[in-house]
């Protein structure tokens, strides 16, 4: 990936040879100046750029990743755009072909030269003063880290599991069977079941090396971005209804397929900027900021309400340091000495300088006020906590014992932020390794996976260790994490268990048995039926109150199947309940002829071949031999006119089945 | 104490039914069951159940259960006495006037919240809105954890007329098996309980799938396949089961039907879709408890009137009334009132001044819900509002004050500790609630 960008690089190498508090002064200011500017004649096909269009009405607008995909089309977060011959761009160039951009617009290319763009009268003015200058959009290049190698590290997580389980006397389990594998690779990393021409090709290839390939051909796919972006979505979501999810997840799956540092992402989240506005038809983004949705969740609607620094510092202390803070925002913490109802107060302090306030264009905007040197940064706690209301408490960090000292003109969000997503945090690189541990094993390192203090220990601490300290030193690249993870041979485990193993899952001496999600049950319905959508949530959820959007089928197929609301699901358990059972036996798009089974009846395969590739679409393997005689004899029995609806039986019964929506 | 659910079931049902209605004709059945009920009851065997009548949008106390007069703040709607001396409330509640000897009227609600949802979180649970950061259960989900029999195959929590895309139906840490079922159309019953394709096929399949189950789960012995399983076959259950006939409004003589809806709105009225089903729904919620479902909740819309209270708030009233005074008569015709308590009560209440639109904002700080049957002391007023009916003069009652009373009458220790997300203890209900004693035991 030569996605590097040009100067960033360089600076990067050179902040991390500066001191350990180097990420403080990361530089604030854009790109740089543009490689090119002038009217478009031809885009150069197949490269990444950053491009700023002039809009109808003067107003530019910089889309970040740009990959050029035609002579006037660029792709931008998922979606291609074509920009008009003519057009007026700046175009910063991939740091790799500086020379790209002289060709790919008209004109007199001014390399390094920022046009002044002439203004026009009818133009309006910009009244507002420039937002806060924002963190930057980098790339990072690998080789600047000191990572090991995905099997090194592997074979340490095996030892480390291996040592554990000697010393409890635990058999281990053996490796899962390739079909077992394929399934699980799929649907952990893309979210999605494998195709049957894939599963045979995976079953068929006498690669040594096929399931490392395999893991790295997922994560290169698109599938990989969209399915954690997902995950995510619904983790900062967790509290509230699914709203703005779409230029969210296309901005997030974009910043994780193309690599970047898990660091750099929150760091976004967090200092997001944008406009939105609050109507009858609820909270709504307005802005080209999807990744505001975070400060939008948390922020509260009505006269005198904004962001709340309260929500804030619980929700970004739970999701990315794994701690959870919010039980000190009433009182000391119960079940640890580690966290002070001023700890929480102290953290809930970096948001109370922001505000929304009326935007120029209409609805309201974020804002924050800048920091002043002589006033202590300090919020009050309000009545709605249950003890030391009225008190006074000083902004400061987790785990440190001075109150923080605000520069002049610091926007002090940006200051945790930064502070958060620093490779010295010590809890940032932990928080999310337990995370993606979680995600693969159905359960963390620690449990509940964001709940990381002293007194709820890892259960192999060393691995904790072992896999922070390596997310940090691959400049929090997740790819590699899944790397690490997926390589090793507790991952790659039957979850068949043993005799004498079953309880001790925990020990990872087979893997675990998990729960689709609600949005990758939906994903694999689709394709083991090829339905193009399907239609099986709560009808008529139309809204008289608190309209809030138009919902995609799959966001109501979700909402009816999501577990407990509030809480983010055990994958260990099935949540769900009669209504969603009733809707899966009875919803009458299951119960029908679907486009698979047309597929399989026209395709002309004899009966034995359609029961193997029926299995191979919903269980990503063949039918055992007993299985292949069970189906043959319920088909055998029925009295269908046609040999589509006995198929149709067939699917239905292995879509409703346990194995289908388990992940073994 | 529960035992009635483990005595009645299915098999009793389908002995009952096939005494009762393979003789007399259909609606013969819920008689049958509604005796058995009844002596159950009797012997102090049933659980009680609880009937929630949620005003959506926020009724105006001082035009219902709080009339002033004579006050710059007054209701331009006269009050007439009711069945207890002494207590007045707003004229076109006639029907709910003559019961309120059964009831009490909370007049000294006191609430934190203003915001429709927040309130009505605030209400459903007991607990503001993220507060601890706990996801709290809805009230019905809290009665189902509670009340509910594992072996019992309806739902325990039924929701009627969800006109809204918010959900009261919601669980918190309590957990998918106590999540409310949704009816938005009284019309189709439980969504897609009928079988998508005929019986014997269904059956075929179901038989197919239990072999398919059954290999996987000795294969891989996952507990969230037992899961699985047991859903499957409760659902299979359910479709099959005799008490569906509950959720079939036509099985009731069309009289019945009338006294909850006497006048139907047309479609073109204003608030149709708020109106439109809050008599079935009663009805409904009559026939589910009457069977032993334990939390039924009815919404009914339209109570937000910022502009033209006065037109709003009658025409809602007049929906509510005859469906309200129908539904705890038929519950006290059948000795079922005693054991269900019905709960009237909204988000909050509205503003004492009236706004430049003739319209009542939102306001927590003083406003009234009415609680009837379920065994309470009735006949009462409790707290009372200024003369302007703007702050609480006497017994302020917050959400969690409310929440322990009524658990406390539904025969719930509302000081109960549960187990709540990643093992933290969570108090049902806020340890500073007071349940409004006086209301409890005879």
């Amino acid at each position: 990936m030569n996605r590097t960008w040009i100067m960033r690089a360089a600076l990067f190498v050179t902040l991390l040879c500066v001191s350990s508090s180097a990420w403080a002064q990361r530089p604030k200011s854009d790109v740089g100046a543009p490689t090119a500017s002038g009217k478009v004649v031809a885009f150069e096909a197949d490269k990444s750029i950053a491009v700023e269009v002039k809009q109808r009405g003067g107003q530019s607008k910089k889309f970040d990743f740009a990959i050029v995909k035609d002579k006037t089309k660029v792709e931008f977060l998922g979606v291609t755009k074509t920009i008009d011959v003519g057009t007026e761009v700046k175009v910063w160039a991939d740091k790799d072909n500086p020379k790209t951009a002289a060709r790919i617009v008209a004109g007199t290319p001014q390399p390094g030269n920022r046009k002044p763009q002439p203004k026009k009268a009818d133009e309006p003015t910009a009244k507002v003063t420039p937002p806060p200058p924002k963190p930057q959009f980098t790339i990072r290049n690998p080789q600047l880290f000191k990572r090991q190698s995905p099997a090194v590290v592997a074979n340490a997580i095996d030892r480390e599991i291996q040592r554990v389980l000697d010393a409890e006397g635990i058999r281990a389990s053996g490796p899962a069977d390739d079909a077992e594998f394929l399934r699980r690779a799929y649907v952990d990393i893309i979210g999605k079941i494998p195709t049957p021409e894939k599963v045979i090709d995976f079953l068929e290839s006498k690669d040594d090396e096929k399931r490392t390939k395999l893991i790295e051909e997922l994560l290169a796919t698109r599938d990989y971005g969209l399915h954690f972006a997902d995950l995510w979505c619904d983790r900062i979501n967790v509290k509230d209804m699914p709203i703005y999810r779409e230029p969210f997840i296309a901005w997030m799956s974009e910043s994780l397929n193309q690599g970047r540092g898990w660091d750099e992402v929150v760091l976004d989240l967090l200092t997001a900027e944008g406009q939105f506005n609050f109507s009858t038809r609820g909270k709504r983004l307005a802005s080209t900021d999807p990744q505001a949705l975070f400060l939008l969740l948390n922020t509260e609607e009505g006269a005198g309400k904004g962001p709340n620094p309260a929500w804030l510092a619980a929700e970004s202390g739970r999701l990315f340091l794994g701690v959870q803070l919010q039980c000190a925002e009433c009182h000391n913490h119960p079940f640890t000495e580690s966290w002070k109802q001023t700890d929480f107060w102290g953290m809930a302090a970096f948001f109370s300088r922001l505000r929304t306030e009326k935007a120029s264009q209409g609805g309201l905007q974020w804002k924050e006020t800048p920091a002043t040197t002589d006033k202590p940064l300090s919020v009050v706690i309000p009545p709605t906590a249950l003890k030391n209301i009225g008190k006074t408490v000083p902004a400061r960090l987790l785990g440190k014992t001075t109150d923080y000292q605000p520069g002049e003109q610091q926007l002090l969000r940006h200051e945790l932020a930064r502070w958060m997503t620093a490779a010295e945090n010590p809890y940032f690189a932990k928080a999310a390794v337990n995370r993606m541990w979680a995600h693969f094993f159905g359960r963390g390192l620690v449990n509940p996976v964001d709940d990381l203090h002293d007194d709820n220990p890892a259960s192999h601490p060393a691995i904790l260790d072992l896999l922070a300290a390596e997310f940090k030193n691959s400049g929090f690249d997740q790819k590699h994490l899944i790397r690490c993870i997926c390589q090793s041979q507790a991952y790659q485990r039957t979850s068949v268990p043993q005799k004498d193993n079953d309880d001790n899952h925990d020990k990872y001496c087979h893997m675990a048995v998990k729960v689709m999600g609600p949005g990758v049950f939906y994903d694999c319905l689709k394709i083991a039926t090829g339905f193009g959508e399907l239609k099986v949530g709560l009808p008529e959820r139309k809204t008289k109150l608190t309209v809030i959007t138009q919902f995609t089928p799959r966001e109501v197929f979700v909402d009816f199947f999501r577990a407990a609301q509030g809480e983010e699901a055990n994958p260990l358990e099935n949540t769900h309940g009669i209504p969603q059972a009733l809707k899966l036996m009875n919803a009458a798009q299951l119960s029908t002829v679907s486009p698979v089974v047309q597929r399989l009846t026209a395709s002309g395969m004899d009966r034995a071949q359609t029961i193997e590739q029926l299995y191979l679409t919903a269980f990503a393997r063949r039918p055992s031999a007993a299985e292949s005689k069970l189906i043959a004899d319920f088909l055998a029995r029925r009295n269908d006119a046609t040999l589509a609806q006995g198929y149709a039986a067939v699917l239905w019964t292995l879509i409703n089945s346990a194995e289908f929506v388990s992940n073994h | 104490m529960h035992t009635l659910r483990n005595r009645l079931s299915r098999r009793d049902l389908l002995h009952l039914t096939a005494a009762g209605v393979g003789t007399v004709s259909a609606s013969g059945w819920l008689p049958v069951l509604a005796s058995h009920a009844a002596e159950q009851a009797a012997q102090g065997r049933r659980h009680k159940s609880c009937i929630l009548l949620y005003m959506l949008g926020g009724p105006s106390h001082i035009d219902t259960f709080d009339p002033k007069h004579d006050v710059e703040t007054a209701t331009e709607f006269q009050s007439i006495a009711t069945s207890v001396p002494g207590i007045r409330i707003c004229e076109h509640l006639p029907g709910v006037a003559r019961l309120i000897h059964h009831g009490a009227i909370i007049r000294s609600m006191n609430t934190v919240e203003s915001d429709h949802d927040r309130g009505r979180y605030l209400m459903h649970t007991g607990y503001p809105r993220g507060s601890g950061e706990v996801p709290w259960p809805s009230m019905g989900a809290i009665v189902s954890s509670e009340l509910g029999q594992p072996g019992f195959l309806l739902p325990n929590f039924v929701v009627c007329n969800l006109t809204d895309r918010l959900d009261p139906a919601f669980t918190g840490y309590l957990g998918p098996q106590h999540r409310g079922l949704i009816l938005p159309n009284l019309d189709r019953g439980i969504e897609d309980v009928r079988p998508a394709v005929q019986q014997e096929e269904l059956n075929s399949r179901l038989d197919l799938l239990t072999q398919l189950d059954d290999a996987f789960r000795g294969r891989y012995r996952a507990g969230s396949t037992v899961a699985h399983q047991s859903t499957y076959r409760r659902s299979v259950e359910l479709m099959r089961a005799e008490q569906l006939r509950a959720f079939d409004l036509s099985l009731e003589p069309a009289a019945t039907r009338t006294r909850y809806t006497p006048r139907q709105p047309g479609p073109n009225e204003q608030g149709y879709n708020g109106l439109r089903d809050f008599g079935r729904g009663c009805l409904l919620a009559r026939r589910l408890v009457e069977v032993g479902v334990p939390f039924v909740e009815v919404v009914l819309t339209g109570w937000d009137t910022h502009a033209n209270n006065l037109a709003g708030t009658r025409r809602v009233s007049e929906v509510l009334d005859p469906a309200w005074s129908a539904v705890v008569q038929d519950l006290r015709d059948r000795d079922l009132l005693d054991s269900t308590l019905v709960i009237w009560m909204g988000e909050f209440g509205r503003t004492p001044r009236i706004n430049n639109q003739g319209g009542r904002d939102h306001y927590g700080r003083a406003w009234s819900t009415v609680l009837m049957g379920g065994g309470i002391r009735g006949g009462r007023v409790i707290g009372r509002t200024d003369r302007l009916g703007a702050t609480v003069e006497e017994r302020p009652v917050t959400a969690a004050d409310f929440m322990a009373t009524v658990c406390e009458i539904l025969g719930i220790d509302s000081r109960k500790v549960n187990t709540g997300p990643g093992g933290r203890t969570v108090r049902l209900v806020h340890r500073d609630a007071q349940p409004i004693r006086e209301l409890l035991g005879p």
